[in-house]
């Protein structure tokens, strides 16, 4: 059996004890002193709980410690861990700052995470700590992703994933060991099994009786270890560990704990049998690795005692957040430029949006090798020979090219998974790449929302401003090509109310390279919405780089008489009307959005103050819609300018349909923009 | 030893029943009283090991936090923290 080994079958390279080193004394009592000053610290937290000055919940490490400090004491502060909802161990073991983790546990402005995230967002990013994670299995694809970075950078880092039982059953486990095995990626995926995912036992919530034995379905080893014997952890996450840094690959190492504890704290666990919590708490792996050693314990807890005093002490008294820093960290600052907002440099040609897409990416590939594209059939044809590979270049041809010139360590493509690719772009983001992922079509986000909405877009935020998620997501919106339902969507009204996302939607080849250009180089989560119906329209775009800055309209034609504020496509659209309202003397101005977060306020209510007049046009669902929020803006800043009401274009309430007839009542026409101008009149 | 917190809810709560005599030896995770919460009641158990002594009644319905009780690790210590 070359691969996927659990405690009952091994490998010559992994056993279930891992490597056949033993360890020195030494390192076991290091290993029992981290225990003892997790297991400290998480006694108090439970003391400390009770009292309820402590906002929230907490869920304790209590019966697991032998994890995080057997597998964290391989590591050094430049690798990179992801973690749980129930996280102070991997903090602690990673070498995290007790009186920051306290101080965070009370919401305070001194806290690890300014506050902002509490128990289950924790994170120390100094430490190589890159969050807990209170979604389960959230931060699988991030380790991920961090072990990608390692990997295309060379530096030899590795990167860890904890995750309980649970998790085991998410998707994005088994997309992320996937993606980990066929790119042998140097990560370490570490399933702490309790027993328990919060009431449901593992004997009924999973197929197979030990989770390693999903290592062989990936073609990976998977080993189980006992979580009470510190020792087999600690030699099992080292030989793990020396695969990763040997470029031997990734590996599935599973520890059986006892959840010594409920839940979390006060979880009275009706639904455990009291023989099984008293089985539990005999698995000490504090006490048994104590009495392994002949040691006492009481010596270890006094050597820490005045540190988690001292934490607890000040923990409490930091200050509060000003509440006026409620929005603070959302996003992470502009970079330089472009200053002033720069003219097309060098000569102009006649290319199409596809073009000007796929120039861009070749321009940042090329002036940043951090730059890295992944995405399903981004190259096509991977790993068949020169002939085939690189054929494809992308579902509209986008990326055609790029592996070519860049080769395939930094023009990947991805199986299709993905909440698994964008989970790693989004870890690959935090640890030193810039990743462009190609999510096809705007449909697909769905599939992979976690991975945006609750990690990259999240993040920087909840971690108090120490995140920085230099991330694009492109991918193609838009109806009218007869794609139907599951292939037509643009989600703007999904993806504009996401703080922590800019959303950039251009409508012409020239903006749409100096977008793209601008996005890569932005260090927040940037989605690059490219629609399908402009993919071949021309224009002139010079050939040189340039940015031009995100969160400004355009405006695309002047006028006096009423303004046509619109998004992406329906630029095209209004322009359109604008023209046939001209022919009744009606003077229209048309303002291209651009981008629709950070949404220009100010470039659309200065035309709107102007004209007196608004009709908005954008293509998603009038209900809950973007036009909506732009109505209301424009309401909010110019209503006494306003001679009317603000009129709203926009698509139908439902799906897109596939007949053409009803696909065309469906989007917004230049028809009904004229209607609802000569309706103002 | 106080009526602890047991999850988001942060008002009153109340001691229902003490589960232990006065002076009873306790071991951690047995039950030491029973607690209603939001109309929930619930066993809350003793994290450690020790001789309890009571300093509520039955009854009492009180905020999070409120000191009902001690555990004391040896006779002596109980003398102790009655002491102080």
């Amino acid at each position: 059996m070359s691969a996927g080994t659990t405690s009952s079958t091994s490998t010559p390279e992994v056993t279930a004890s891992g490597s056949r080193v033993a360890p020195e004394r030494e390192a076991l009592l290091a290993g029992l002193a981290m225990m003892v000053r997790i297991r400290s610290f998480e006694d108090r937290v439970q003391r400390e709980f009770a009292r309820g000055e402590m906002p929230g919940f907490v869920h304790t490490y209590h019966g697991a410690e032998a994890i995080a400090a057997g597998v964290c004491a391989h590591l050094s502060d430049a690798d990179l861990i992801t973690s749980t909802h129930r996280g102070h161990g991997h903090c602690i073991a990673k070498g995290c700052d007790l009186d920051g983790m306290v101080a965070e546990l009370y919401g305070r402005e001194t806290g690890l995470c300014a506050g902002r995230g509490g128990s289950m967002h924790i994170a120390d990013f100094s430490r190589g700590m890159l969050g807990a994670n209170a979604i389960v299995g959230g931060g699988i694809s991030l380790a991920n992703g961090a072990a990608l970075a390692a990997d295309v950078l060379g530096d030899g880092r590795v990167a860890v994933a904890f995750f309980g039982d649970g998790a085991a059953n998410q998707g994005i486990f088994h997309e992320s060991l996937n993606l980990a095995a066929i790119w042998r990626l140097p990560a370490i995926f570490v399933c702490e099994n309790n027993g328990w995912a919060e009431s449901t036992p593992v004997s009924y919530s999973t197929s197979v009786a030990d989770i390693s034995a999903r290592g062989a379905a990936y073609g990976i080893p998977g080993v189980t270890v006992a979580g009470e014997d510190y020792e087999a952890v600690y030699r099992a996450a080292g030989e793990a560990v020396r695969r990763a840094r040997a470029g031997e690959g990734p590996t599935l190492l599973e520890v059986k704990v006892a959840r010594i504890r409920g839940h979390y704290i006060g979880d009275h666990q009706q639904y455990r049998p009291r023989d099984e919590r008293q089985e539990a708490r005999g698995r000490d792996p504090v006490a048994l690795l104590a009495e392994r050693l002949d040691e006492d314990v009481a010596p270890y807890r006094a050597a820490v005692a005045g540190e988690i005093d001292a934490a607890f002490e000040t923990g409490p008294q930091g200050a509060w957040p000003d509440a006026a820093t409620v929005e603070r960290d959302v996003y992470a600052p502009d970079p330089p430029g472009p200053e002033p907002p720069a003219a097309a440099p060098g000569a102009e040609r006649e290319i199409t949006f596809l073009e000007a897409v796929n120039e861009a990416l070749n321009q940042a590939m090329e002036a940043d090798e951090t730059v890295i594209t992944l995405g399903e059939d981004i190259a096509g044809g991977a790993g068949l020979g020169e002939k085939h590979e690189g054929a494809m270049g992308g579902t509209f041809g986008a990326t055609r090219g790029l592996l070519a010139t860049f080769g395939p360590a930094r023009v990947r493509d991805t199986p299709i998974s993905e909440a698994g690719f964008v989970g790693a772009a989004t870890g690959a983001a935090l640890a030193g790449l810039r990743p462009v992922a190609d999510v096809m079509w705007a449909s697909f986000m769905p599939y992979c929302f976690d991975q945006v909405f609750n990690q990259a877009a999240k993040m920087r935020y909840m971690f108090g401003g120490q995140a920085t998620v230099p991330l694009v997501l492109r991918m193609a919106v838009g109806a009218g090509l007869r794609a139907a339902g599951q292939h037509s969507d643009t989600l703007y009204q999904v993806f504009a109310g996401v703080p922590g996302l800019k959303v950039v939607v251009p409508s012409t080849p020239a903006d749409a390279k100096g977008l793209l250009l601008r996005a890569i180089r932005d260090d927040n989560p940037v989605l690059f919405l490219e629609h399908m119906g402009l993919y071949r329209s021309k224009g002139l775009v010079a050939a040189d780089p340039y940015e031009i800055a995100l969160g400004r309209a355009a405006c695309a034609r002047p006028g006096d008489d009423v303004s046509l504020v619109a998004v992406g496509e329906c630029t095209l659209r209004a322009l359109d009307a604008a023209e046939q309202l001209a022919t009744d003397g009606i003077s229209a101005e048309v303002i291209d959005v651009r981008t629709i977060a950070p949404l220009d306020a100010e470039g659309i209510c200065a035309s709107v103050a102007r004209t007196g007049r608004a009709v908005v046009v954008e293509e998603s669902p009038r209900r809950g819609g973007l036009a909506a929020e732009i109505a209301a803006v424009i309401t909010e800043n110019t209503f006494a300018a306003l001679s009317h009401p603000v009129a709203r274009v926009t698509a139908a309430n439902s799906p897109v349909p596939f007949s053409p007839p009803l696909e065309d009542a469906w989007l917004p026409a230049a028809a009904d923009i004229v209607a609802a101008a000569r309706a103002m009149d | 030893m106080v009526l602890p917190k047991t999850g988001i809810y942060e008002g009153d709560v109340t001691l229902v029943e003490w589960l232990v005599d006065e002076g009873g030896e306790v071991f951690a995770g047995d039950p030491l009283f029973l607690m209603e919460s939001e109309k929930i009641e619930m066993e809350i158990e003793s994290d450690v090991d020790g001789r309890l002594h009571r300093e509520a009644e039955p009854g009492l319905e009180a905020p999070i936090g409120t000191r009902i009780g001690v555990i004391a690790e040896t006779p002596e210590e109980c003398a102790a923290l009655l002491g102080s």
